[in-house]
């Protein structure tokens, strides 16, 4: 049995074994120690012939037997990730997926050999899976084609790559972080994750595809967590630029996370000094800050116009939308007020979502999703471009191509994942929290507040830090409030949002499908003055 | 220098035998431990796994899939918690030695230490097998899910709902090796079967929707038809529903949803260590730091839920259909409604001198307490509701373990012992302490639907969580607080 290892692929391609000082490998990559170091070179070629050829004996496989279209996903994903007080771990995997297109059915095989062996079991189990569900006859099916740009290669940008530092020097930039974290009173406990990632990507295609990328993303979060030991004063907040993103350690190290600490940190002592109040129940005027306008944008824009929960097709799994006929409430369904204005893409280069070619081989190109506050477009693939309301072929139903089709890992059949959105600011809009905020007489504020939506992305639940606001300043803090709300209500009442110097990138995950996958985006947001919010005391019970 | 043709010709699995045997284990266990440097303590776990599942929305197949992967995994304890873990899904001799490698360096003493040194070996313990595997399961062939799915989507065709689901054949392995820091080796080798069948039926508006689904080790045990007559059943028995106020109510809450409360409760049974978080995190069966014992005090021994209920783990036990990892004695969380039992991590345990119930992926569980039908429970009711399924659940105050989340896929209203309308969806807030200490009646333990993400690289590095199989009765539960409604269906 013939195999492709990652060094036949080295070997072939930048030939780098023989450069470590001690040589041990993992897989293809020379793995170099010292007595306290280790540097993971990673000069993997997704683009050699030897992979290609993998693809081609999937492909054709599936195609000889009869499939109408076959594609293929060829991932190389390695992890590293580093502990702010434990080691660190390393992990890396290799998949093979698989899908074809038999008289309007699909199947999906996959594994984590790269052989052409196993490639020829792959593109016939994917085609037999297809085959098997053909009881009821061939059916139509639509599937756009996506022609243009079918062959390139793409690397992320990385300036400091952590699978190339010596180890101990990744390790000291996190540390060094956390470190500076200890020294803080009060900080009882961080919750933090920094996962390195590089991921090369194949997709290959029985229409020509041949597109190759290098993903180096960086998954970070922080949250602090207070305590006051002396007055019980408890409290946490999330340091949003220490967030996932593409690129390598330079985005931990160049951005300017210990002031940002350092600002949150400043931010809960000046809470605390404030008074405390119970939660003030009823309606009120509020400001919420980016963080929490990303997560409103995230689920009940992003994830309601992601079309096929719209159609029901994840009624089972992830859950469907209140955007209930997609098709004839496009250009016509009010979402919010006019000042709404949300775009989507994966093409920002602060975006976690962003790549070159999406996983049905698509460039992703940008989306208005909601123009004014009217639903402008959907979210698709192109699976589901030209599908009716029944679910049946009906061309051109929702526009052009967009790319926001994803396959976390070759592992995975590709389903459409929420891309990186953008909530515009208004131009004439205020440039700062606290001029946002100084135009608010009486109300309330919530700082990072947690959102969750029902599983038709409708009603919501929001709680996190909330002040009182009286003259455009904090005047009290309040215990236990929270908000409820209808989709469609908070945004029509969004009455004034931040200019674009209040922009801030967040950045998400989202679980969905069955077997349940994952993926992440950014929000780039602003803050947002709301009128009429339903503030609930979130302990009281009935 | 190995040649990666001759390794691939020799050493590659047979994938086509979907999972990896016990033979094959072993030799990528040793094949590891050729390369380890001799630290004493290490796991070594080789996990292999497939699946076969078919997917469908609005009536339709939406895609069949067949996937294997395998997932080998070597973590290294070393004094004062210093951990570390590489993991790879490639099994060539290249791939081992080069994970081997990377576990060998990163038990650097340079990182600094974690928690406690537990001095306490902890997990040599027998690792159960053979309650949970099933040839049917195994053997499935996807032309038989392709016919089952074109029955249980027919009816809902015909009658002009729109149905969607899936149905998934499972088969797993695990080869686990131990060496703690005395030397003592052990290797284990277990495998497992488990199959899931869900069906969301809805109408054509969105107005109503019903749910049903079942998992078991053994797909014998799924009957995919009545999945999808129940979710049918439910959805035509959930048109045109009424708001009514929140509010208290006498409330009956299907396996399903009771389901959701109890893993609550044995979640909370992990006890955090009071050395890493601080007096005052120890969760809600802490009492607090006694001064003269020089101790943590908690409710062990004390009544925390209704005295009919008791909540078990049994790895041993083919209802659940769990693996046997992390491969325990039977645990008894609450006895009577007595709390027995907290689980530990190793540090923990060897500085309270307790039994090594370690709490890692324990997520599987039975509770009994009573054999009362629904129906009973329902004629017995003069006002209230039939709940279906809970979504959404997330804490508003972890000291008192408040919880709020939504009912869906079916609310029903209760007069007088019948059901007379299908009822807008609540959000609830409540706590499960309060719910589990006002029961009226509990009906029989039933396995319900419970799947967990098996694999998730990003969030820990660990890639493979036991399957989660929980058997739990109906609760018909007093004064339980709704405290909005929801547009949601």
């Amino acid at each position: 049995m013939m195999k492709i290892s990652r060094r036949d692929v080295v070997k072939s391609g930048a030939g780098l074994l023989g450069t470590g000082v001690l040589g041990l490998t993992l897989g293809a990559q020379p793995v170099q120690f010292d007595s306290n170091s280790i540097v993971i070179s990673t000069d993997f070629d997704i683009q050699d012939p030897a992979i290609r050829e993998i693809a081609s004996a999937c492909i054709d496989t599936a195609i000889s037997r009869g499939a109408k279209y076959c594609d293929v996903r060829m991932t190389f994903t390695k992890y590293l990730g580093v502990g702010a007080y434990a080691a660190p771990g390393l992990s890396e995997t290799m998949e093979l997926g698989v899908r074809a297109l038999v008289d309007g059915y699909w199947g999906f095989a996959s594994s984590p050999i790269w052989s052409r062996e196993e490639a020829g079991r792959l593109g016939a189990a994917a085609y037999d899976q297809a085959t098997a569900n053909l009881i009821d006859g061939p059916r139509q099916i639509a599937f756009r084609s996506a022609a243009e740009e079918s062959i390139g290669h793409w690397v992320m940008p990385v300036e400091q790559d952590p699978f190339r530092l010596n180890f101990n020097e990744v390790y000291d930039a996190i540390n060094g972080i956390h470190q500076f974290i200890s020294r803080l009173k009060h900080i009882l406990d961080t919750n933090r994750k920094t996962v390195f990632q590089k991921q090369y990507r194949g997709f290959f295609s029985s229409d020509g595809h041949r597109q190759t990328q290098v993903l180096n993303r960086t998954f970070a979060s922080l949250v602090l967590a207070f305590n006051n030991r002396e007055t019980g004063d408890t409290g946490g907040f999330s340091v949003d630029s220490y967030r996932s993103s593409p690129g390598g350690l330079e985005t931990l190290r160049d951005r300017p996370i210990r002031e940002d600490i350092q600002k949150e940190y400043d931010e809960m002592i000046e809470t605390w000094k404030l008074p405390m109040k119970p939660a003030e129940i009823g309606r009120f005027d509020a400001i919420v800050d980016q963080n929490g306008m990303a997560k409103l944008t995230s689920c009940s824009i992003g994830f309601a116009t992601e079309l096929d929960r719209a159609l029901g097709f994840e009624a089972n799994a992830s859950g469907t939308s209140y955007i209930v006929d997609p098709a004839s409430m496009l250009g016509t369904f009010v979402i919010g007020s006019s000042k709404i204005n949300i775009s989507a893409n994966r093409s920002d280069l602060d975006g976690i979502a962003t790549v070159a070619w999406d996983d049905e081989g698509v460039k992703p190109r940008r989306s208005q999703l909601i123009k004014n506050g009217i639903l402008n477009e959907m979210q698709t693939t192109r699976e589901l471009l030209d599908i009716d309301v029944n679910g049946d072929y009906s061309k051109e139903k929702y526009g052009e191509l967009q790319g926001y089709s994803v396959s976390p890992t070759g592992i995975f059949a590709p389903v459409n994942y929420t891309p990186n959105l953008h909530l515009e600011g208004d131009a004439s809009g205020p440039v700062s929290m606290n001029e946002l905020r100084s135009g608010l007489d009486k109300g309330m504020e919530l700082k990072q507040p947690h959102i969750s939506l029902d599983y038709q992305q409708s009603t919501g639940f929001a709680s996190g830090t909330a002040y009182e606001i009286k003259g455009g300043k904090r005047v009290s803090r309040l215990m236990n409030a929270g908000i409820l709300f209808r989709s469609s209500e908070i945004w029509n009442n969004v009455v004034d949002l931040g200019g674009k110097e209040t922009e801030m990138c967040i950045s998400l995950n989202q679980k969905k499908g069955e077997p349940e996958g994952e993926a992440h985006h950014t929000v780039r947001a602003v803050p947002a003055r709301i009128k009429d919010l339903t503030f609930i005391d979130i302990t009281r019970k009935a | 220098m190995i040649n990666s043709v001759d390794i691939c010709e020799n050493k590659t699995p047979d994938m086509g035998r979907k999972i990896l045997g016990e033979s094959e284990g072993k030799r990528i266990v040793q094949s590891l431990l050729s390369t380890l440097s001799p630290i004493p303590s290490v796991e070594l776990k080789v996990m292999s796994y497939w699946t076969s599942n078919n997917k469908w929305g609005r009536n339709k197949v939406t895609i069949s899939s067949d996937t294997q992967d395998v997932i080998v995994s070597v973590t290294r304890n070393y004094d004062h918690g210093r951990r570390t873990q590489a993991v790879t899904n490639q099994i060539d001799e290249v791939s081992l030695k080069g994970v081997a490698g990377i576990a060998n360096f990163y038990g650097n003493p340079f990182w600094p230490a974690r928690e406690p040194d537990t001095g306490f070996s902890p997990r040599q313990h027998a690792l159960n097998e053979g309650a949970v595997w099933s040839d049917l399961t195994y053997n499935r062939a996807p032309g038989e899910n392709a016919n089952l799915i074109a029955t249980l989507t027919r009816e809902s065709k015909e009658r002009k709902f729109l149905s969607a689901g899936y149905l998934e054949a499972y088969a797993g392995s695990l080869t686990w090796y131990t060496r703690d820091k005395w030397g003592n080796e052990t290797t284990r080798f277990t495998k497992l079967t488990q199959a899931q069948c869900s069906a969301t039926v809805r109408t054509t508006d969105g107005t109503s929707s019903g749910w049903a689904g079942a998992s078991s080790y053994d797909l014998a045990h799924i009957d995919g038809v009545a999945i999808a007559m129940k979710a049918l059943d439910k959805c035509v028995a959930g048109l045109n529903p009424v708001r009514i106020e929140p509010g208290r109510y006498t409330t009956i809450l299907e396996p399903t949803a009771s389901a959701e409360f109890f893993k609550l409760v044995v979640n909370l049974t992990a006890r955090r260590q009071p050395e890493m978080f601080g007096i005052g995190n120890g969760g809600p069966f802490a009492i607090g730091y006694d001064k003269a014992l020089e101790r943590y005090r908690t409710k062990l021994g004390l009544k925390v839920i209704d005295e009919r209920i008791s909540i078990t783990h049994d790895p041993m036990d083919p209802r659940l259909g769990t693996l046997g990892y992390p491969g325990l004695d039977r645990i008894e969380y609450v006895v009577n409604g007595v709390l027995t039992t907290l689980t530990n991590n190793g540090a923990h345990a060897s500085n309270e001198l307790t039994q090594d119930t370690i709490y890692q992926e324990r997520e599987s569980f039975r509770v009994d307490g009573g054999s009362v039908p629904i129906e009973e429970m329902i004629a017995s009711t003069k006002r209230g509701l039939l709940v279906t399924r809970l979504w959404g659940i997330e804490y508003v105050d972890i000291s008192s373990v408040l919880v709020t989340g939504t009912t869906r896929d079916g609310l029903w209203l209760i007069e007088n012992g019948v059901i007379t309308k299908a009822v807008r969806n609540f959000r609830f807030t409540e706590s499960p302490f309060f719910v589990l200490n006002n029961v009226d009646l509990i009906g029989e333990s039933v396995p319900v639907f419970n799947p967990v993400n098996r694999r998730s690289v990003l969030s820990s590095l660990k890639h493979f969580n036991a399957i989660a199989s929980v058997s739990v009765p109906a609760l018909k539960v007093n004064d339980f607080s709704f405290t909005s409604t929801i547009d949601a269906i």
